[in-house]
């Protein structure tokens, strides 16, 4: 792959009053555009995703309407990286040379609700109660702690790792640090996750801007590559999100084989790896999705968590959702997939401040987890 | 694949049939489910201002692994691996007095 981030802006998370989702992404996307010292001018086409904010169509009331092609992608929480992945063929393709991808949303307080429906479910799915995210992400951690003899104490060793990297950075919504007694004391929302183990909808917004690596070097712009923005979804017996059965038979979750597929892509490891931002949804996503990336073996976590090291060994140490992730930065749907790319070009600039990853990294990777069992796995480096 | 679908899950195929699974099985993961549903979608009645919490999960049926409710005594906490057996129970939905299947605690 031959596409570069020249530009990536956020628009800080959290709660802003009065302020629109496509406004959010407006300033996200100016931020990016400042950062790249580029215009509105020069993007040939702009990628907008979010659920509940407005068409990425209405950017032009902030940018003016120049003709610029807008595209709206939407892939649950992994629109951000669906996104991206389409931008990356756009500009692979030839079609085009430079371009936005634009996440943002705005969400009502509250658990999310949807309709079942929209997914090919059973009306009793939801008329029964069924029809809550939260009680997959329980399962699915309920099941895997098992499996691996995880305990709860390394579910909370993540959300106090989040909550730290969260007070380390000014666009985070949840700023102030939490003990691990805060958080084993917190209410139990769906066992074995508790309150504080579980990322809340938010607002915010994230854009980067992404080139064929001739034209970065046209214009002269330090660029941060991307080596893969790898795609997948939903396999035959693979447990995944939105499922009343499952077979027998058993496939490798969809997160596994993005990650293969990214590494095999990138030509980089696991091993390569030095800084990465996983979908934290819950603490427990989190942990699974550090072994179905390869960034460790199942059951690694718990030493992994407790003593902050590597998961290979002493040779190093990977920092895991620098920023704080969705626990400290909180879940607008459309924006978090591109807020975690944002912070990796951060991290391989070496301008992430206070929080930022030892030993001038170079390799990054970034994954998304979105209903119905979509997962984008993307590898950049300087 | 439950419930019954007009296409195979795995590759759409129309040429389906039903099969009769046991009525026993072992719960291969489970959640609490510790605060009332969105509404909508859910239609369960809260009765009295108070919210039951309920127990969901996938029980292990052998051929298949099928997503359902749990009942156990307030007291248990189910493990994975428990025994329990399918059964039906009463459920106020949308001012309404239906029924779900569920599966119960196998006692000893």
């Amino acid at each position: 792959m031959s596409a570069s981030i020249i530009g990536a802006g956020l628009h800080p998370f959290g709660r802003t009053p009065g302020v629109s989702a496509i406004e959010q992404g407006a300033v996200a996307l100016a931020n990016a555009l400042s950062e790249s010292d580029m215009g509105w001018s020069d993007l040939q086409f702009v990628i907008g995703g979010t659920r509940d904010g407005e068409r990425i169509d209405t950017l032009s009331k902030y940018f003016g309407l120049s003709g610029t092609p807008m595209i709206n992608v939407f892939n649950g929480c992994a629109t951000g990286g669906g996104g991206l992945a389409m931008a990356a063929g756009l500009i692979e393709s030839g079609q085009y040379e430079v371009g936005a991808v634009v996440g943002y949303d705005r969400h009502k307080k509250g658990a999310f609700s949807f309709d079942p429906a929209q997914y090919g479910l059973p009306q009793w799915y939801g008329d029964l109660g069924f029809a809550v995210t939260a009680q997959f992400f329980g399962m699915r951690t309920q099941r895997y702690l098992s499996e691996f003899d995880i305990g709860e104490s390394t579910l909370a060793d993540v959300a106090v790792k989040a909550r730290t990297y969260g007070s380390l950075n000014e666009s985070a919504w949840r700023r102030d640090v939490l003990t691990r007694e805060e958080v084993l004391g917190s209410p139990m929302i769906c066992d074995p996750l508790r309150k504080y183990m579980f990322c809340s909808p938010s607002e915010g917004a994230a854009a980067v801007i992404l080139c064929s690596s001739k034209y970065a070097r046209k214009i002269r712009r330090k660029n941060i590559q991307l080596k893969s923005v790898a795609l997948e979804g939903k396999a035959y017996g693979a447990f995944e999100i939105f499922q009343t059965s499952l077979p027998r038979e058993q496939e490798e979750p969809v997160t596994s084989r993005a990650s293969k597929r990214a590494f095999s892509m990138s030509g980089v490891g696991p091993e390569d790896i030095q800084v990465a931002q996983l979908q934290d949804t819950d603490c427990g996503a989190e942990i699974i999705h550090m072994a179905e990336t390869g960034l460790c073996e199942h059951g690694e976590q718990k030493r992994w968590m407790s003593d902050g090291g590597g998961p290979h060994g002493d040779r190093r140490r990977i920092s895991v959702n620098t920023d704080g992730g969705c626990l400290a930065n909180g879940e607008p749907i459309g924006a978090s997939g591109l807020r975690q790319i944002c912070e990796v070009v951060t991290q391989l600039r070496g301008k992430a401040g206070s929080r930022q990853v030892e030993g001038k990294p170079k390799v990054g990777l970034t994954h998304v987890y979105g209903a119905p069992g979509i997962s984008v796995v993307c590898i950049l480096t300087r | 694949m439950f419930p019954y679908r007009e296409h195979c899950e795995k590759c759409a195929s129309a040429a389906m049939s039903e099969e009769l699974c046991g009525g026993e099985g072992v719960i291969w993961t489970w959640t609490r489910q510790n605060y009332p549903p969105p509404s909508p979608p859910s239609r369960i009645d809260i009765l009295n201002n108070e919210f039951n919490p309920y127990l969901v999960g996938y029980v292990d049926l052998g051929e298949i692994k099928v997503l359902g409710k749990l009942v156990f005594p307030a007291d248990v906490t189910p493990v994975i691996g428990d025994t329990v057996k399918l059964g039906v129970r009463n459920i106020h939905v949308a001012g309404v007095l239906e029924e779900e299947f569920v599966f119960y605690m196998d006692f000893v």
